[in-house]
């Protein structure tokens, strides 16, 4: 007998900091969504627009408050299946530490406008290394756990446990290699088709990796404990996981329907995000079968009403997912509200839910106070986070609907029914003001279980008791249990192998090998990621280069990083889809040729507002000065935010000269404007500022980065419709 | 020749078939062991697992609070 004790400390320390996080991130939420429904309270202040807050609230919904709740449930859930403690304290904390460090960065960079803009992998590259070493820790903590087990066996919930710790190191590492141009600006080292891939292969399987397995690790083991009963299946949890984990990783360009990516590649996403029906609900059912015979607990048990609400969801949500990827369904969804529906209805249904039944179990156990401060409290938590969700969800899918329908709406003499996009926009606002209200109370109710913790909390005894556990220690040597009596006469080596190898002997060693499982799971996602990737890298075909397409000016490319800071593409998409309603609405479909010199790539993922690939030309600087300024002097109904800001702040021309430098080294032609940089960019500057003044506009704008901004606006989608540049201009910029 | 001439030249369907033949192979193996090569007691006894985490020595401390009835 070995004697130890469960580090809960650490559990501690996750379970607060996933409460606070959550409470943050959702708060963001609630502001945001309340921008949209009315946009003059971010009272024209950069760090509250919409832009800057929107891709706060998602990282700190996922990377925060998922991210904490589930390490929360792996510190605690690991130890015990392995039957020992974590295998360094030290290491623990600097996980805990770290985690919370790269999250206070985020939410100070973010608001500053410092991003990728590269959707979940906003943080730029300093942020970027801290994660990658921080993880490291963590999977050598967590493996280094496994591998002083006492337990022979690693139960399932360890398994998905292992393949988010593999899947999301090599999508994190992969989406987010860049060159810097400083300390806070870097540029992506693929371009658009390329990258585009990229980051929905991350994007997508970000949810497989980080929303879904570690949640199904939690869901096998909180499940069975709050129950009181063994999960209903083990055979089906293998199932369930090996073919997660083999079909996931296939199905990202599914986000990508009708864009410029090749066709063969989306048909590939599309075929196996419909696979994926099969595990999910064989997961789903696997959960809720758990439950066969202890109904009669749930009606009693607010822990076991958040798990069979939130494996409801899970269940929805995975048969949504499925149904959005096919092409026809997602020609409607894509763009729309739709799909922050279809999130949500994952987030707060599936995950949230998961979080809070997790944390009302583990609460009177790490507090060792035998039971919640109220259980009525959380009985109005429970109640109260159910309509959230619903109003929110249930507004957001009239929204998305109504949204597509309008846009590929046409009237009796076959013109667009809606042909001014803000028409389509102002008749969502009764669903805005539903959502706002939802995410109120679904916020609420979460703060309800903040205080009900803390009132707990202070019910704890002075000290912990830290219980001493004893196990055996595993055997150093391991013998296999007797396999089946070989029907082999002769020994013949081969034939020895052949049975091995369908008596499956090798699945059943995997499962207590625990880096030899490691190495598996890598293989299988792995190779879905290269066979996905890899042609669209090589095959020069897919991207077909147009010759009039050139680089970006020194002053263009200024002013496409200020789009980005903005986070202009949280509103709007560059990305004309070949639909008739779209070519209609918009012009030219976009080419995938046309965004060669796009690090990143600004396709976006929805439109608040419309899209702005063919916008170049389309109006006169001064409208796009003064629409800038305050968009409700141009159209009274927008929800555009007011960019005042880029009216008074300088640009720095000094500074395009890195970028421009890092552009050539990433393979941008730039020639001659390597070394003269800033001063294309003033000439430029002052031939925009002298048109601008012309159209009797605002006279003494040269200088400031509205100036670049227009430059870029107006320079959008229009080479397509240019002639090819003579021969010996190739090279050189614009 | 370059690779991506020669990738470039390759039937693009090929990939997604080869990853169809490759996983329903994997699964159809894994299928075979879970159902017929896996014995009751054996998933009965990995299921248990977490039902059974805690073994507090006697005369150390009272009872784990964590311990389900
Ligand atoms: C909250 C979402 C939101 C954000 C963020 C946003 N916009 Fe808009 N944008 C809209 C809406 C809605 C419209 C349509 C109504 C209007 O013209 O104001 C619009 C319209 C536009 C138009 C006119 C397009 C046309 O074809 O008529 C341009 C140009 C534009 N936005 C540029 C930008 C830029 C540049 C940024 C970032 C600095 C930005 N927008 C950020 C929502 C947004």
């Amino acid at each position: 007998m070995e004697q130890f004790k469960y580090d809960d400390d650490i559990s501690r320390k996750f379970m607060a900091a996933t409460i606070l996080w959550g409470v943050v991130g959702m708060l963001v939420g609630v502001i945001i969504a309340f921008e949209l429904a009315f946009p003059k309270i971010s009272m024209d202040l950069p760090w509250l627009s919409f832009g800057r807050l929107r891709p706060l609230h998602t990282n700190a919904a996922i990377f925060a408050f998922a991210g904490n709740g589930f390490f929360t449930a792996i510190y605690y859930s690991t130890q015990r299946l392995c039957k020992t403690r974590m295998f360094s304290d030290k290491l623990s904390r600097v996980h805990f530490w770290g985690w919370q460090g790269i999250i206070v960065s985020a939410a100070l960079t973010l608001p500053l406008g410092i991003t990728q803009s590269k959707e979940y992998a906003e943080l730029e590259w300093p942020i970027d290394i801290a994660v990658v070493l921080i993880w490291v820790v963590f999977a050598v903590n967590f493996i280094g756990t496994l591998i002083k087990r006492r337990e022979r066996h690693m139960y399932v919930a360890l398994w998905f446990y292992i393949a988010t710790i593999v899947t999301i190191a090599i999508l994190y590492i992969f989406n987010n290699l860049s060159i810097p141009a400083s300390a806070t600006k870097s540029y992506s080292i693929y371009a658009g088709v390329q990258d585009a891939l990229m980051q929905w292969w991350y994007g997508h399987n970000a949810v497989a990796f980080f929303l879904t397995t570690p949640f199904l690790g939690m869901m096998y083991y909180f499940l069975p404990k709050a129950a009181g009963r063994p999960v209903y299946s083990y055979r089906l949890s293998i199932i369930h996981f090996w073919s997660l984990v083999f079909i996931y990783i296939w199905a990202g360009p599914h986000h990508l329907h009708y864009t410029a990516l090749p066709m063969w590649a989306s048909t590939l996403g599309m075929v196996f995000s419909v696979m994926l029906w099969m595990p999910s609900w064989g997961g789903m059912i696997n959960g809720l079968m758990t439950l066969r015979g202890a109904w009669h607990k749930v009606a009693a048990d607010p822990v076991l009403k958040f798990f069979v609400v939130a494996i409801t969801f899970y269940g929805m949500s995975t048969f949504e997912g499925p149904l959005l990827s096919i092409k026809t369904v997602n020609s409607l969804s894509h763009y729309t509200d739709w799909t922050i529906a279809h999130v949500h209805s994952g987030t707060l249904g599936w995950n949230a839910f998961m979080i809070f039944g997790m944390v009302y179990w583990l609460t009177p156990r790490l507090f060792q106070t035998g039971k919640m401060w109220s259980s009525k409290l959380t009985e109005i938590h429970f109640w109260a986070g159910t309509i959230g969700i619903l109003l929110y969800v249930i507004s957001i899918y009239a929204a998305g609907l109504t949204q597509g329908l309008m846009w590929r709406a046409f009237d009796q003499t076959g013109n667009l029914q809606y042909p001014d996009f803000v028409e389509t926009v102002s008749r969502l606002m009764p669903f805005y003001w539903v959502r706002a209200v939802g995410g109120t109370v679904f916020l609420v109710a979460t703060l309800l279980m903040a205080f009900n913790v803390i009132k707990t909390w202070m019910m704890r005894p002075k000290t912990y008791e830290e219980p001493v556990q004893s196990f055996p220690a595993l055997a150093k040597k391991y013998v296999d249990p007797k396999g089946p009596e070989s029907v082999l006469e002769t020994n013949v080596g081969f034939g020895r192998r052949l049975e091995a190898l369908t008596n499956v002997v090798w699945h059943r060693k995997w499962e207590r090998l625990p880096i030899k499982f490691t190495v598996w799971v890598t293989i299988a996602v792995l190779i879905g990621s290269l066979l996905e990737i890899i042609p669209t890298f090589l095959i020069k075909s897919n991207v077909p280069t147009i010759a009039s397409v050139q680089p970006y000016t020194p002053l263009e490319l200024a002013g496409r990083d200020i789009y980005i800071a903005e986070g202009c593409y949280n509103c709007h998409s560059q990305m004309v889809r070949p639909l008739f309603h779209e070519t209609e609405r918009y012009g030219e479909y976009s080419k995938p040729g046309e965004f060669v010199y796009d690090y990143p790539f600004q396709w976006g993922s929805r439109r608040i507002g419309p899209d702005l690939h063919r916008v170049g030309g389309k109006y006169s600087h001064d409208w796009q000065v003064r629409h800038m300024e305050n968009p409700r002097v141009i159209n009274l109904k927008s929800v555009m935010p007011a960019y005042p800001w880029l009216l008074d702040q300088d640009l720095d021309f000094e500074g395009i000269a890195s970028r421009v430098r890092v552009m050539a080294l990433l393979g941008v032609p730039y020639g001659d404007a390597v070394s003269n940089a800033p001063d294309m960019a003033r000439e430029q500057a002052r031939q925009i500022s002298e048109e601008l003044i012309a159209q009797g506009g605002y006279t003494d704008l040269e200088g400031k980065k509205i100036i670049a901004l227009v430059a870029y606006l107006q320079r959008l989608g229009t080479d397509i419709s240019k002639p090819a540049p003579a021969a010996d201009e190739n090279g050189g910029a614009p | 020749m370059s690779l991506s001439d020669l990738i470039g030249n390759m039937d693009l369907a090929a990939y997604p078939k080869a990853a169809m033949v490759i996983f329903i192979g994997v699964f159809l193996l894994i299928l075979y062991r879970v159902i017929f090569k896996m014995k009751k007691e054996e998933a009965r006894d990995a299921a248990m697992i977490p039902m059974m985490d805690s073994v507090v020595t006697p005369n150390t401390q009272s009872a784990s609070k964590e311990t389900v009835a």
